[in-house]
């Protein structure tokens, strides 16, 4: 419990340092080498890369998001297995209604959400209503679930429940369903929106952001039973999304600044205890719309974020609280978007973290709609 | 007394009774007709050499038609009954059209190893027609249809293998299939192997978790 409030000072003095020592400090560009992923459906000019988000399977594999000009969104996964990177896509569903009466349907397809340790996942699908469905390589619809909307799922570490936020009426609630039969707990009601669910690694305790009009809050409940001592926090700053940090029960959140909104974003993190949250990164980029989740690597704990600076490309920095260490990496990509990272083992069993990065164009001024890349961070065999 | 008047009377009653009858016979036979099911009696004896030899009552290029006509609609439900009414009638067994058709309406009920035997029986009749145009198009069908479905392959005559499917949510299309594979319905793949059609996903066979993947053929008997 202690350990956080530690790290989150290693990680303090660590960009206070790292910013002095910033300055030219880049990756070594021979181990970073990302390649564009190109989705297996057939790809127009104005189609649109967002949201990647690495599994924790065993091999290299992660889901993302396409948007085409109609603004229907796919889902897409690759995987480097074999020595190829491999994409498909998640298929639409043949049984909808819309589809059945020859109608031409919107289709989203969004908020992956991986299971522990496999190479399936949750998502919610918007096809003349939403739903959440599976995803193992086929889509399966997520059965008797309580009523409402689902905005958000999160699956608990041992896998044997979901946690959602379903809409309701004129808020949300949080709802836990256990997967083998049993009934479902309401956790939490709410009426602000509450997202960016956040599981602690026993599986005990939840986090969420509440969003109303105009406010912002941290909330802290159990994620097993009922809570009538959930904890909403006003942190003073607009929160955006979460992620936890590994191995501890700290959080990273994307915020906005309430005293200067046109500051730019700020990467915060929060012990266990809801004491003040500390800045880690001030200035960064997020895209427009959703805040991805913080990235930051389960094998060391370092944090990628991308810095709000368009003169230089928006570049992306990587924090190593171990030496508190900023460093820029040298990727060949420019207008940098979004990162994610994973970590996979390699043949020798060594864990691998693999970067993947959203970003407009390729450095050749061709194709300048926002593209997917894809590498690890270091040797992995049959990677060049 | 005009002892006649009877006697007509009776003819004339009877020959109202025979066109009576004759009409129903007509309606009767009409309504058979009518139904698109009127083929169905030896569904159940495939190697039935009847089933082989059997003429059609109904017309298979209008059936094929209609069973188009809902496909293109996105009701393979509804066509399936016109596909099945033309199982036995050879003249369909030799219609490209008419495979082609009960593929796609098949694989829209997600009857999936039925829908593989017709791709298998209009790929034979391309190759005999030497339809170049067909065979490529069975050939793209086929590969589309691969990378969404993953097969299980074993000897023929393996004795049951006991396969569930381990994901979290079980389907009836997944459980369909493997009702199927648990009946014997599949597919021959050679002389002495037998191939089965699942849906992708995490199965547990006979105690050991697999992934099956979308596009991949799994060896059911290196799993014994």
């Amino acid at each position: 419990m202690t350990e956080i409030p530690r790290l989150s000072a290693r990680w303090f003095c660590g960009l206070l340092l790292g910013s002095m020592l910033f300055s030219g400090s880049v990756h070594g560009a021979d181990d970073l080498v990302l390649k564009v992923v190109e989705p297996a459906m057939k790809r127009t000019p104005e189609m649109q890369m967002q949201s990647p988000l690495w599994s924790s399977s065993r091999i290299p594999l992660l889901a993302f998001e396409l948007t085409d000009r109609s603004q229907k969104t796919f889902l897409g996964t690759s995987v480097f297995f074999d020595g190829q990177l491999r994409s498909s896509e998640v298929p639409g569903s043949s049984a909808s209604r819309l589809g059945g009466i020859g109608g031409e349907p919107s289709r989203a397809d969004s908020s992956v959400g991986w299971w522990p340790g496999r190479r399936d996942f949750t998502f919610i699908r918007h096809l003349g209503g939403v739903e959440l469905m599976h995803y193992d390589g086929t889509v399966r619809r997520v059965p008797n679930l309580p009523p409402g909307e689902v905005l958000e799922a999160s699956l608990t570490p041992d896998g044997l429940a979901l946690i959602l936020s379903i809409s309701e009426g004129s808020g949300t609630k949080l709802v836990r369903a256990p997967l083998g039969g049993g009934d479902s707990v309401t956790l939490a009601r709410s009426r602000e929106v509450l997202h960016s669910l956040v599981v602690s690694a026993d599986g005990e305790s939840l986090s969420a952001i509440a969003t109303g009009r105009g406010t912002t809050e941290l909330m802290r409940l159990s994620a097993t039973r009922a809570d009538q001592s959930s904890s909403k926090i006003d942190v003073g700053y607009e929160l955006l999304s979460l992620a936890g940090v590994p191995g501890s029960e700290g959080l990273l959140a994307y915020a906005r600044s309430l005293k200067n909104p046109g500051g730019g974003y700020t990467l915060l993190a929060f012990s266990t205890d809801g004491a003040e949250p500390e800045v880690l990164a001030e200035g960064l980029y997020l895209p427009p719309g959703l805040a991805p989740a913080p990235a930051v690597s389960s094998r060391t704990g370092d944090v990628f974020f991308i810095k709000a600076d368009p003169g230089s490309g928006n570049p992306v920095l990587r924090f190593d609280p171990s030496t508190g260490l900023v460093e820029r990496l040298a990727l060949s990509t420019a207008g940098n978007q979004e990162v994610a990272v994973g970590s996979f083992a390699d043949e020798s069993g060594t864990l691998v973290d693999w970067l993947a990065v959203i970003a407009i164009g390729d450095g050749s001024g061709e194709r300048v709609v926002n593209q997917l890349y894809v590498g690890p961070i270091g040797q992995w065999k049959g990677w060049r | 007394m005009d002892s006649s008047r009877p006697r007509a009377l009776l003819g004339w009653t009877s020959q109202l009774a025979g066109a009576v009858l004759l009409g129903l016979a007509i309606m009767i036979s009409g309504c058979v007709t009518l139904s698109p099911e009127r083929n169905r009696g030896l569904e159940g004896h495939p190697n039935s050499s009847k089933r082989r030899t059997l003429s059609c009552d109904r017309s298979v290029a209008g059936d094929t038609r209609t069973a188009e006509r809902h496909l293109e609609r996105g009701r393979p439900e509804l066509a399936k009954p016109y596909i099945e009414g033309l199982a036995t009638c050879l003249e369909a067994q030799k219609s490209l059209r008419y495979l082609q058709a009960a593929m796609n309406v098949y694989v829209g009920v997600g009857a999936l190893n039925p829908s593989w035997v017709h791709w298998q029986r209009a790929q034979s009749q391309a190759i005999a027609l030497q339809d170049a145009e067909a065979l490529a198009e069975l050939e793209a069908w086929a590969s589309r249809f691969r990378s969404m479905y993953t097969m299980l392959e074993l000897p023929t005559g393996t004795p049951s293998l006991e396969v569930t499917y381990d994901g979290p949510f079980a389907d009836e299309a997944t459980l369909r299939q493997l009702h199927a594979l648990r009946m014997g319905d599949g597919f021959a793949v050679s002389e002495d192997r037998i191939g089965f059609w699942l849906l992708p996903g995490r199965y547990k066979f006979a105690g050991t978790v697999e992934d099956l993947l979308p596009g991949t053929v799994f060896q059911g008997d290196e799993r014994k």
